[in-house]
C-alpha cells in the first residue's frame, strides 16, 4: 500500500475565467494527514473539486484507493468523506430527518456514530440545520464524513468557524480518525496553526500551480529561512532556493539546506504561517 | 435513490401540507358554488399547485449548496434528475388525489357528482402539469435557480398556451371529419387523452434532455 489518493499532473481551466490549475501533483500515503495551504484563489477548492468530481478536469490523472477514480462508481463514493468550507446541506432539515436521508444514501451509515457525533459536538437534534451557527454547521459536516465508515476525509476549511475549544476537538477527532495507518485525510485550512498541529506532509499552492510539497518534519527541522544581503542571495545554490522575498535592503530566503547560511543568519522560531507568507508573497 | 427523494419531500413537505389543504377546501368551494367554468378550473388547480413545490426543491438545494454536497455522495448525476422527475410525478399523484377526494367528499356533503366531462378535463391539467414540467427543470438547470419563479410562470403559461393552440388544432381537424366520424367518438376523451399524452412524451424527452444539461455541470 502506497498512497490513498495520488493525484498527477492535473490542470483545469475555467470558460470564464483567466484561473486554472497548472500540473497540479500530490499525493495522500495511508495513515497520513496532508495540509493543503494557499492563499483565497490559490485553487485549493479547484482541487478539491475536481478530486470530488464537482468539477470535470481537463488533463491529468488521479487515483484513489489505488485505482483510476470513477465519479459515477458509488462504492468509491462510500469511501470518501467530504466537508466543504460552509454547510452544504439542506437547510430546513433536523439532524434527525438528516439522519433519516442519510441512512437511505450511504451503504455503511452508522446512526449509531453519527449520533454519537452528534453528542459529541453538542449538537440539538430537533433544530433546522439553517438556524446552526458556523461553528455548529461545521461540527454537522464532520460528523456526517466521519458516520459512514470512509477512508478518505477532503475537508476544505473545516475548522473555519470553530471556536478554539472546538477546534481542538475537531482536530483530536481528525489525529484519531488516521491513527490506525488505512485512512487519509486531505486538509485545507486558512488557520495553518491547525496544520502545523495535526498534518504530517504539507503542500502549498499559489495561483494554481504547486510551489512546495514536502513533509512537515522536514520542513521545520531541516529548512530555513534566513534574512540576507541581495550580494549573499547571489552566492547561494539556486537549487537550495524554494523562495525569496525583498524585505527592505534585505531578503528573506526560504532554504532546504542550513549549511549555506551562518546561524545569525537565521530567522529563529519561525512557523508554517511564516513560511506560508514568503511562498505565497515571495517568488522563486 | 430513496435518500434524495426523501430529503426533496422533508424540505418542502410544510408547503405540500398547506398546498393539499389549500387546494382541497378551494375545490370544495368552487363545487358548492356550482359555477360550471370554475368546477372545469378546478380540476386543474390542484394538480398544477401541488407540483410547484417540486420546483421549490431545486431552489432550496442550490440556495443551501446542497446541489454540490450531493455529487459526493454515492449517487450517480443520473439518480439525482431521476430522483427529481420522481418526486414530481409523486406531487402530481397527490395533485390528482386531492382533485378526486374533493369530489368524493362533495358528493358526500353536497350531493354534487363528478361526471365524465370533468374526469376528461382532470387529464388536461395533468398534460398542462406535464408540460410545466418539462420546460421547468432543463431550464432551471441551464438559467439557474436564480430565475426558477420566472421559469415556473413562463412554463405555466407554456402549458396552458400548448392547450389553448392544441385545442384549436383538434377543432379544425374535426371539421375535416365526416359528421358521422365525429358523432361516433368521444370527442372529449380523445382531445383530452391525446393532449396528456403530448404533455407525458414532452415530459419524457425532457427528462433525458435535463440529464444532457445535468452531466455536463460544474459545481
Amino acid at each position: 500500500m502506497t498512497a490513498i489518493l495520488e493525484v498527477t499532473d492535473l490542470n483545469k481551466s475555467y470558460k470564464d475565467s483567466s484561473f486554472s490549475l497548472e500540473d497540479v501533483s500530490l499525493t495522500i500515503p495511508y495513515g497520513s494527514i496532508v495540509g493543503f495551504i494557499g492563499e483565497n484563489g490559490a485553487g485549493k477548492s479547484t482541487t478539491m473539486g475536481s478530486i470530488l468530481g464537482t468539477l470535470r478536469v481537463d488533463t491529468g490523472s488521479i487515483q484513489m484507493f489505488e485505482r483510476d477514480v470513477n465519479h459515477k462508481n458509488k462504492a468509491e463514493k462510500e469511501d470518501i468523506g467530504v466537508v466543504f468550507d460552509d454547510l452544504k446541506l439542506p437547510k430546513r432539515l433536523t439532524v434527525k430527518k438528516l439522519n433519516r436521508v442519510l441512512s437511505h444514501v450511504y451503504k455503511n451509515w452508522s446512526e449509531e456514530t453519527f449520533f454519537h457525533y452528534v453528542d459529541f459536538f453538542q449538537l440539538p437534534k430537533d433544530k433546522a440545520v439553517g438556524h446552526f451557527s458556523r461553528g455548529m454547521s461545521m461540527k454537522l459536516s464532520v460528523a456526517v464524513a466521519l458516520s459512514h465508515q470512509a477512508k478518505l476525509l477532503i475537508l476544505d476549511e473545516a475548522t473555519a468557524g470553530l471556536d478554539p475549544t472546538g477546534r481542538a476537538e475537531l482536530l483530536e477527532v481528525l489525529q484519531a480518525f488516521v491513527k490506525d495507518q488505512d485512512r487519509g485525510i486531505l486538509m485545507s485550512s486558512h488557520i495553518t496553526s491547525d496544520i502545523e498541529k495535526i498534518a504530517d506532509q504539507l503542500v502549498f499552492i499559489k495561483g494554481g500551480k504547486i510551489r512546495l510539497s514536502v513533509s512537515k518534519q522536514v520542513l521545520l527541522n531541516e529548512y530555513v529561512v534566513a534574512r540576507l544581503r541581495n550580494e549573499e542571495v547571489q552566492q547561494l545554490t539556486k537549487t537550495h532556493i524554494i523562495a525569496k522575498k525583498a524585505d527592505g535592503e534585505y531578503v528573506e530566503v526560504l532554504l532546504t539546506n542550513r549549511s549555506e547560511v551562518s546561524e545569525d543568519q537565521l530567522i529563529q522560531n519561525r512557523t508554517i504561517d511564516d513560511i506560508s507568507l514568503l511562498l505565497m508573497r515571495g517568488d522563486i | 435513490m430513496v435518500g434524495l427523494f426523501l430529503n426533496q419531500y422533508y424540505s418542502v413537505s410544510k408547503t405540500i401540507l398547506s398546498y393539499a389543504v389549500a387546494a382541497f377546501v378551494l375545490v370544495l368551494v368552487v363545487i358548492g358554488i356550482g359555477n360550471e367554468l370554475l368546477v372545469f378550473f378546478a380540476m386543474y388547480m390542484p394538480i398544477i399547485f401541488l407540483v410547484s413545490p417540486a420546483f421549490e426543491v431545486l431552489k432550496h438545494e442550490s440556495q443551501s449548496g446542497w446541489n454540490k454536497f450531493v455529487l459526493t455522495l454515492p449517487v450517480n448525476r443520473g439518480n439525482i434528475v431521476q430522483s427529481q422527475y420522481l418526486f414530481f410525478l409523486f406531487l402530481m399523484s397527490i395533485g390528482v388525489a386531492i382533485t378526486i377526494m374533493a369530489f368524493v367528499v362533495a358528493e358526500w356533503v353536497l350531493g354534487s357528482t363528478m361526471n365524465q366531462e370533468l374526469m376528461y378535463t382532470m387529464m388536461t391539467g395533468i398534460g398542462i402539469a406535464f408540460i410545466m414540467g418539462a420546460i421547468s427543470y432543463p431550464a432551471t438547470y441551464v438559467f439557474g435557480t436564480e430565475k426558477s419563479d420566472t421559469i415556473v410562470l413562463v412554463a405555466t403559461l407554456s402549458g396552458v398556451g400548448l392547450f389553448l393552440l392544441a385545442q384549436q388544432g383538434f377543432a379544425r381537424l374535426l371539421e375535416q371529419m365526416s359528421i358521422e366520424t365525429v358523432a361516433s367518438m368521444n370527442g372529449s376523451l380523445v382531445f383530452n387523452g391525446s393532449f396528456l399524452v403530448i404533455g407525458l412524451v414532452l415530459f419524457v424527452i425532457s427528462y433525458f434532455v435535463t440529464m444532457g444539461i445535468y452531466n455536463r455541470k460544474e459545481y
